[in-house]
């Protein structure tokens, strides 16, 4: 129970930080926009689709995927401001229930990414995109959130581990870059090189783009949504274990 | 140990209680065997340089850091044993202010008596009545990044109350801030300590300890060099001190060795009591050529410096936590 109510206080907590930041905002906002308006309007012309596909319906499944992740990953620069600047020992100072610091954490990067999500669905479908109305949507917005959630998990075992912001920067988004972009989100995995191919094949993140895809287009459950729930458990286990076993070291010799 | 101890154990009840405290760190040694007893009730200073070993007392004492070896009790509780009892009668407040900057100053109280398990309208009357008592109330509504150091350090200082703390934690609560804002910090704690509560601050200003604690222990490199209440502390190094300053700084040792004093900056420091600078004109002079001579009564200052072989920070100088040591002075000690 009180696990129950500090991670609730400390997720509100984590949520205001966000809305009141507008460095932040811009960051989360702004940055998914003009990948959406890159993508679908400069880049887009150049780049082959599947017949019968427009680009735009293959890209907003991908991009909406590569936020989740990416605004998952803001989670190891707060976990280690938090760190550094004292907040997390004033925390662990207090009769808090001891992992609802890291809860807070997640649930607050998890619902985040999934109203990111829902902005970026609509800029989509100013742009063109076509999804099929129906439970498929539902089920993809859920997909994505649990997205958010195992990568959440990871960055915070990231944030945890560095302590430091400015490591946690580059730690927290060097891995980015190579997982959602050498992956089916922007272009067709056919079209690349067969090295990176072979990569992109068994990226997670392709298998998200193409599970949303699926659950948006169609709608159908494909194997890739199974595939994502497996890769989403893999996550969430191997970064919970990371980040409660340092949390619970912490301050031991 | 030198110095004075705080009368009969026995009957005195402790508020914390450290034995043979030891935390390494690879070769540093952050504490290195610290003992420590501080009486209920009181206020009691921890003072010392920077990286004496303040803040990682701080640190063990409120369970943020498990000792590598040795014991401490908060309120009766094993800080390492009972870690989530200690939390429960403990309020922290640091250097860093750890206030969110993002939440109001309300909301910061609010996710504090929350976490200490208060339920919301009891953390409501009690936040706005710490509000109001660290004249906070107007800035209650306002995001904490638009407060000054000031007001931050007392927002902290009254989350740290939120949980109506036995025992309160201050780590160098007014380092970095002005003479003013000090003083007024210094009026709340001395009214927290009134109505009962044990405060424990650390500080590297002599003067604060003076000004605030009823008890004071010295700490250099981990250790407790001497403890006493501030009067006690004074009377060990002497009640005045007298300064020498040679004509020839070449004459600074032997002025020493003859004076029986320490060097401190181009003289010569002798701690004596009150008729005490005839007989030690007697013996240096016609032996080295003074330039100069003064007197002054003992303050905390020379204890420090009698213990620590140092001299103590400046006010106002900005402090960083735990440093590695600085240089280590000579130490010689005078009975």
């Amino acid at each position: 129970m009180k696990f129950a109510t500090d991670t609730w206080a400390l997720t509100r907590r984590n949520l205001v930080r966000y809305r009141r930041n507008p460095q932040a905002i811009v960051f989360t906002l702004i940055q998914p926009v003009m990948f959406v308006l890159l993508f679908v309007y400069v880049f887009g012309g150049a780049i082959q689709t599947p017949p019968g596909v427009s680009y735009v319906n293959l890209l907003i499944p991908g991009i909406v995927v590569q936020n989740a992740v990416f605004s998952a990953a803001a989670a190891s620069v707060a976990v280690s401001d938090d760190l550094a600047s004292g907040f997390t020992d004033r925390l662990r100072s207090l009769p808090t229930a001891r992992l609802a610091p890291l809860s807070g954490r997640v649930l607050a990067d998890t619902l985040r990414a999934g109203l990111l999500v829902v902005v970026i669905f609509i800029v989509g479908i100013i742009v063109g995109f076509r999804p099929v109305w129906s439970w498929g949507l539902l089920g993809a917005w859920i997909l994505l959130m649990l997205i958010a959630f195992g990568f959440s998990w990871l960055a915070v075992a990231i944030g945890v581990s560095v302590r430091n912001p400015e490591v946690a920067q580059s730690a927290g988004f060097i891995w980015i870059f190579p997982l959602t972009f050498a992956s089916s989100v922007f272009v067709p995995v056919a079209t690349m090189p067969d090295w990176l191919a072979a990569f992109a094949r068994i990226n997670p993140v392709t298998q998200f783009a193409n599970a949303v895809r699926g659950l948006t287009l169609v709608p159908e459950v494909t194997p890739a949504v199974g595939w994502s729930l497996l890769w989403i458990v893999g996550l969430t286990v191997v970064g919970a274990y990371i980040s409660i076993r340092a949390w619970v070291r912490m301050g031991k010799p | 140990m030198p110095g004075a101890t705080y009368g009969d154990p026995v009957t005195t009840e402790l508020a914390v209680q450290a034995r043979d405290v030891r935390v390494t760190y690879g070769e540093t040694k952050a504490l290195d065997g610290l003992d420590l007893e501080i009486p209920a009730a009181t206020i009691h200073a921890i003072l010392g340089p920077n990286g004496a070993g303040k803040t990682t007392f701080i640190r063990v004492a409120t369970t943020l850091l498990v000792p590598t070896s040795g014991e401490v009790t908060v309120g009766g509780l094993d800080v390492v044993r009972q870690p989530g009892r200690v939390r429960d009668i403990i309020g922290v407040a640091g250097q860093y202010a750890t206030v969110d900057e993002n939440l109001t100053g309300m909301e910061n109280l609010m996710l504090t008596g929350t976490l200490y398990g208060l339920r919301r309208d009891e953390c409501r009357a009690r936040a706005a009545r710490l509000l109001e008592s660290f004249n906070l109330a107007d800035a209650g509504s306002r995001v904490a990044r638009t407060y000054s150091g000031g007001m931050r350090r007392r927002l902290d200082l009254a989350a740290s109350l939120m949980g109506e703390p036995k025992i309160l934690f201050l780590d160098e609560p007014t380092t970095g801030l002005d003479v003013r804002t000090r003083n007024a910090l210094w009026e709340e704690v001395r009214a927290i300590a009134a109505r009962g509560v044990t405060v424990v601050l650390t500080t590297q200003y002599l003067e604060e300890a003076d000004a605030l604690a009823s008890s004071i222990t010295i700490i250099d490199h981990g250790r407790v060099v001497a403890s006493g209440t501030p009067e006690e502390l004074k009377s060990t190094v002497g009640e005045e001190i007298v300064t020498l300053t040679p004509v020839s700084e070449a004459d600074l040792p032997r002025l020493a060795e003859v004076a029986g004093g320490d060097i401190v900056a181009g003289s010569v420091r002798v701690g004596t009591s009150v008729a005490g600078l005839d007989v030690i004109l007697e013996r240096v002079v016609g032996e080295v050529p003074l330039f100069a001579v003064s007197t002054a009564s003992a303050s905390l200052d020379d204890v420090f410096l009698a213990y620590t072989g140092h001299v103590a920070e400046e006010a106002g100088e900005t402090a960083d936590a735990e440093e590695p040591s600085a240089p280590r002075g000579r130490r010689r000690r005078r009975s």
